[in-house]
């Protein structure tokens, strides 16, 4: 796509109009601070501290199943019947689904925006790998969830390699298409050349699987390629601001091996199992991009599963 | 006359008899001639000189004899004094050079030095103060014989003391004391002395009652005297205080009193063991309510928990001596445990070196030596000779298996059965061992689980499941066989079985010097246990043991002529004999229970701890930050609100955690469809709608409304599709010295187009970007529309992740290269106002192709990806490397293929001689040109 207009109005905002952040360590909201601005009681049965310490050293040693709750009520808290720890805990889980979806980002979020996206760096006492990039923090994130999960799911790339050959076998080639429209193009012995579309869903292929060697493309069909990435990358520059600083902040909090903005949903279920692997950043969590695709498990048989086209 | 007669011989009496034995006889001589007077009051006054003379005797014998015991009170107490001097000088008792150090015998000591006043207001631990020894039976015997004599002193103290002034009064008693006087002084004595030996001759539990009072029981002459200074007062005085003294219950916990114990200790009021002693009110000593509360009240499950056993452990790792491991220290540091379950627990249970399972043959060849050399009694020294095993595996392998008699089986007949009844009812339910007197081919453990499948067939009798032959039928049954005679019954215990033979055979193999058979050495072992069984040789010898055999015999025979048709009958009247108690009722109930839970968890594939409902600590690496820190002052409501915050992380964590195994179990085959087929419709079905709005877009029919490309397009970003993206940066440089074949950097400008040459497309990196212009041809096709709408999908966001991070300068050459794409737009428009047509290249100029760009047309571009997979994770950087290795493998294939291709190449050269004279007709060719530029022109006419 072509752009016209003064190029000095649409140049994205400079780091000099933010201020530079001071590393200070931001006072985290309570899971409480919503239950007591709103007036309700978040001490349901009138525990006192004495026994929700008991409960604590119960549930922190043997945990939630039911078992544990049997065993925390016949030997650890003894002075409350099995219905009512259950009900404590339900209440505590109520809890941290307010805390946790709604409240906890909105704090740092902010912070973010006003410190701008090129002043967020992690504090200059942690230690850092300054070779990390988006994907080996994404892996970090997927590594930070249970094992079972992590041996369970593939990596999205096996996916991909598997779309491309089918769509490498779908597709045909464009045999003698006109090279350019140009007239400031570079003069060549020939106007036409062929694009064979299966040689470059393969390269696409081999650069999802990180192979070495790639397979061999003509000159149009390596000119199709960049123009199809140039216009991508025309697009993705139009990002907000907002945007910006949001993801800078979240890549610098795990960095420093804080990934509380990405884990799963609260309950856990097959959604945020699935949604690890396919939105490892909760980017949707995040409205980034504010309008954008949300993900859904689709059950569908295999007659009703669409056959893509081709020429 | 007779007036002066009277007075003289009694003077002269009084007077002379101590001192000269004459003047005696005389005063008789006298008191003959006073017989011859006739009057009344005459004899009267005879009679009262007579008595006067006899008293006087007696007070010299008494005072003789007073004399002599207190001589011989003298002589004990210096043999005494000697002993003790003796003792001293053998033994000298530690407790004198214990701090504060060298104390006499009378425990007088020097003053404390500073450094000794020091410890005692620090309470340091003073090594040379040796711990309190165990009080053993004669010392307790002592101490009690002891108090009670204190108090016995104390009580007849007082008389003793009023007998001595009577004692004396009596003594002093001269002739003004009357014969009243002397004779109410007598009966005092006399009832002082009876009082004093009737209270010195009871018994301890007539003085040592719970009303005594006991201080004035010297505890320093107990100590020092009784206990030769081995014990010190405060010890002597604790141990009866706090143990001995009779005020204190000694009786059995009632059950009300527990309750109310517990009800005490676990109550908010609880302050200490002595007050709730107190509150207690059954006169139970502190250290009583405390240990029944440890070791009976609090204890709500006697299973050992896996904390308790590795405690253990590492108890008998720290106690253990040169092997010996100090049982009682074990037991000390393991509360609410006895000696004997901390033993036992770890030899049965915990002990690594104890093997579990079934017995080799040279474990057998180790047991039947032991027990040759040491006896089927001492299990002990037996398992310490076979070292794997403890003392009860030993003892069961033995009895249950080895030593058991040829003609023992494993089958019960009819006649069997009735006469383990029959023995049952003759000695009880659970005397096994003289059970088995009367079924010899029996072993006892045979006999109790015989016993419990009758219990169990007459329970399905009553149900009415099956009748009595087939309840019969339960277990193992045998034929029909003849007895044994009385004589081979005694025979047949001495005769091993055949396992007992073979591993008696390698025995016996291994020590060529053993000359015995296998049934002398099974006799001579029996032997050795011969005492064990005198009690059923003494109970053999009853005269009621004959009735108890003729029974038997009469069962026998009652049988031997029973025909087929009546073992229904038989049967019944077995299982009629047997009496079911609600005991047996019970403990099949319970068994029953036990086992269907054992099958069900062996169908289930559940684990140990399901069955027992046993829970195992969970080990979860929290934040510390998570541990709730408050100030105990604190108000109660900021000390809910801390823990419930902590209790939130928690459970969050423990509910992750269960999620996993819960999503390992049920999810995990379905989990990946779903991320599957999501990744597939985005790029499959939404991208023809994002499609479909590109050729629209680019059609002439475009209307202002449909600039923007459909929402919810974009896959977000992953760490493949990043990955991609980086990959396709990097090959970047190659794609854009392909495309330079075509087309023009952004940055050279249009009057530097004649300066581009091949040198510098070689050069062309990843940063620049190629002024691309694509044909409508191209651009307006189905398949270019779906491939920029699959790939936007992909890379979209993640291209975005990258913007997000790129650094000033980064941002600086993307900004430039922005004014340079604008710059190429104006110039492409100046030319098309211009109508310049685009220049063709000449047929006659020859055009070469750099050799790298060559061998990347022909071979494909190659990348590092060396940093990329060192930012992988763990699953995908080994997937990605299996996949190389296959790939070398293919490869190497490939290679021996090589030289076919190096040949048709070679042959194609050759072919075209004839090219290079039609040229040189029209234009000469110049010299410089190679046989590589011939090759690689070749090469690409053939990819035309």
């Amino acid at each position: 796509m072509e752009t016209d207009g003064d190029p000095t109005n649409e140049i994205p905002g400079s780091s000099m109009a933010f201020e530079v952040a001071n590393h200070t360590v931001t006072e985290e909201p309570s899971p409480l601070d919503r239950i007591l601005a709103e007036g309700r009681s978040f001490n349901g049965g009138n525990w006192s501290s004495d026994d929700l310490r008991s409960l604590l050293d119960g549930v922190m040693k043997y945990g939630t199943k039911i078992e544990a709750i049997n065993y925390i009520h016949r030997n650890i808290v003894k002075k409350r019947s099995i219905e009512e720890i259950k009900a404590k805990i339900d209440e505590i889980r109520e809890i941290i689904k307010e805390h946790k979806e709604i409240i906890l980002p909105e704090c740092y979020k902010n912070k973010w925006i006003e410190a701008g996206h090129h002043n967020i760096t992690p504090p200059p006492f942690c230690q850092v790998d300054p070779n990390d990039d988006w994907s080996s923090i994404m892996g970090k994130i997927v590594d930070h969830h249970h094992g079972s999960i992590n041996k369970t799911l593939p990596s999205l790339r096996d996916t991909y390699e598997t779309l491309f050959e089918n769509l490498a076998l779908e597709s045909k080639t464009h045999e003698n298409a006109v090279v350019t429209k140009l007239l400031t193009a570079k003069a060549t012995r020939t106007d036409s050349q062929n694009i064979r579309w299966p040689v470059i869903y393969r390269f696409m292929k081999a650069c999802a699987t990180l192979e070495e060697q790639m397979p061999a493309l003509n000159e149009l069909e390596a000119a199709v390629v960049s123009k199809v990435l140039d216009t991508i990358e025309t697009e993705a520059t139009t990002t907000p601001d907002t945007e910006k600083s949001i993801l800078a902040g979240i890549f610098s909090e795990c960095q420093q091996g804080n990934y509380r903005f990405c884990e799963q949903d609260y309950p856990p279920n097959v959604m945020a199992a699935v949604q690890l692997f396919v939105d490892p950043l909760r980017t949707r969590f995040h409205a980034i991009p504010e309008v954008a695709s949300e993900v859904e498990l689709i059950n569908f048989t295999k007659d009703n599963q669409p056959s893509t086209s081709s020429n | 006359m007779s007036d002066l007669v009277m007075f003289e011989p009694g003077a002269s009496t009084s007077t002379d008899v101590p001192t000269n034995t004459d003047q005696t006889a005389m005063s008789t001589t006298q008191v003959v001639d006073a017989l011859e007077c006739d009057t009344f009051e005459g004899l009267m006054n005879v009679n009262e000189t007579y008595v006067e003379i006899l008293d006087s005797a007696l007070l010299s014998v008494q005072q003789h004899l007073d004399d002599n015991l207190k001589r011989q009170q003298q002589l004990k107490e210096e043999y005494r004094l000697y002993n003790r001097a003796d003792i001293t000088k053998r033994k000298v008792p530690v407790h004198l050079y214990m701090p504060p150090y060298f104390k006499d015998d009378n425990n007088m000591y020097p003053p404390m030095s500073s450094e000794a006043r020091e410890k005692q207001v620090l309470k340091w631990f003073d090594p040379m103060m040796k711990e309190e020894k165990k009080w053993t039976p004669s010392e307790i015997k002592t101490l009690r014989t002891s108090v009670k004599n204190a108090l016995v002193a104390h009580q007849v103290q007082p008389w003793c003391s009023r007998r001595d002034i009577v004692a004396s009064k009596l003594r002093d008693a001269d002739i003004t004391t009357s014969n009243f006087d002397r004779r109410q002084w007598t009966m005092e004595l006399e009832d002082l002395m009876r009082k004093i030996a009737y209270v010195r001759e009871k018994s301890e539990e007539e003085v040592l009652t719970a009303s005594a009072d006991y201080t004035v029981v010297p505890w320093t002459a107990i100590a020092n005297f009784d206990f030769k200074g081995s014990r010190t007062e405060w010890a002597v005085k604790s141990k009866w205080y706090n143990e001995l003294n009779p005020k204190w219950n000694k009786e059995h916990w009632s059950n009300e009193e527990v309750e109310k114990l517990k009800y005490l200790r676990e109550s908010p009021k609880f302050v200490s063991w002595p007050m709730l002693a107190l509150n207690l009110g059954t006169n139970r000593t502190s250290y009583q309510c405390m240990e029944k509360y440890k070791t009976e009240v609090s204890q709500h499950s006697k299973e050992w928990s896996q904390d308790e056993d590795t405690k253990l452990i590492a108890l008998t790792k720290i106690t253990s001596i040169n092997g010996h491991i100090q049982w009682d220290k074990v037991a000390q540091c393991m509360p609410g445990r006895t000696r004997q379950q901390v033993r036992t627990r770890f030899s049965h249970t915990l002990d690594a070196s104890v093997k579990h399972g079934r017995w080799t043959d040279q474990e057998d060849v180790l047991l039947v030596c032991a027990v040759s050399r040491y006896g089927a009694k001492d299990w002990a020294k037996v398992a310490q000779a076979v070292q794997n095993r403890n003392d009860s595996q030993c003892r069961e392998r033995w009895t249950n298996v080895l030593n058991r008699s040829a003609h023992v089986n494993e089958r019960f007949t009819l006649v069997e059965d009735e006469q383990l009844l029959y023995a049952v009812k003759v000695f009880g339910k659970g005397n096994w061992a003289k059970c088995q007197m009367l079924l010899p081919k029996k072993t006892s453990r045979q006999l109790r689980r015989r016993y419990l499948q009758l219990i169990a067939a007459k329970l399905r009798l009553a149900a009415g499941f099956c009748n009595a032959v087939d309840a019969m039928k339960s277990g193992r049954r045998a034929p029909e066989e003849d007895e044994l005679e009385q004589e081979d019954i005694v025979e047949a215990e001495q005769i091993p079985n055949e396992l007992m033979k073979e591993v008696y055979e390698k025995f016996a193999n291994e020590n060529p010097d053993m000359n015995e058979t296998p049934e002398e050495f099974y006799k001579r072992v029996s032997a050795l246990e011969r005492p064990a069984a005198a009690r059923i040789r003494a109970l053999k010898n009853k005269p009621d043991y004959q009735k108890i055999q003729d029974k038997i015999n009469e069962i026998v025979q009652k049988h031997k002529n029973a025909a087929e048709i009546d073992k229904e009958l038989h049967s019944s009247e077995i299982l009629s004999s047997l009496t079911i108690t609600e005991v047996d009722v019970r403990y099949m109930i319970e068994r029953s229970k036990t086992l269907t839970r054992y099958y069900e968890a062996r169908q289930f594939r559940k684990n140990v701890d399901q069955i027992g409902c046993r829970v195992r600590p969970i080990k979860i690496d929290l934040d510390p930050e998570t541990m709730p820190t408050f100030d105990p002052n604190d108000a109660e409501d900021e000390k809910q609100m801390v823990i419930v915050e902590s209790l939130c992380s928690v459970i969050r964590a423990h509910d992750v955690k269960e999620w996993g195994t819960k999503f390992w179990n049920e999810h995990r085959f379905t989990a990946p469809k779903y991320a599957k087929r999501f990744v597939e419709n985005m790029v499959i079905n939404k991208s023809k709608e994002v499609a479909e709005w590109y050729l629209h877009v680019n059609s002439k029919s475009c209307n202002q409304n449909d600039v923007h490309c459909p929402a919810k397009s974009t896959l977000p970003p992953t760490a493949a599709s990043f990955d991609l993206h980086k990959m396709l940066q990097k090959a970047r440089s190659g794609l854009n010295r392909l495309s330079a074949e075509h087309f023009y950097p952004l940055d050279v400008s249009l009057a530097q187009q004649f300066n581009f040459k091949n040198d510098e497309r070689e050069g062309l990196d990843g940063d620049r970007r190629m002024h691309i212009g694509l044909s409508d041809e191209v651009t307006n096709s189905k398949e270019y529309a779906n491939f920029y709408a699959r790939m936007r999908s992909i890379l979209l966001e993640p291209m975005r992740l990258g913007i997000a991070r790129e650094s000033s300068s980064d941002e600086t050459k993307r900004l430039v290269r922005c004014l340079a794409e604008e710059r190429a737009c104006d110039e492409e428009q100046q030319v098309t106002c211009d109508q310049i047509r685009r220049r063709r290249m000449p047929d006659d100029e020859i055009y070469v192709t750099p050799t790298s760009i060559s061998r990347e047309l022909n071979n494909g571009m190659k990348i590092d990806t060396t940093e990329l997979l060192a930012n992988l994770d763990k699953n995908s950087a080994k997937k990605i490397r299996m996949k190389r290795k296959i790939g070398e493998v293919r490869c190497d294939t490939k290679i021996k293929l090589l030289p076919l291709v190096i040949l048709a190449t070679v042959a194609t050269v050759a072919a075209r001689p004839a090219r290079p004279p039609r040229s040189s007709a029209g234009t000469p060719t110049p010299s410089h040109v190679s046989i590589d530029t011939e090759s690689n022109i070749s090469l690409k006419v053939e990819l035309d």
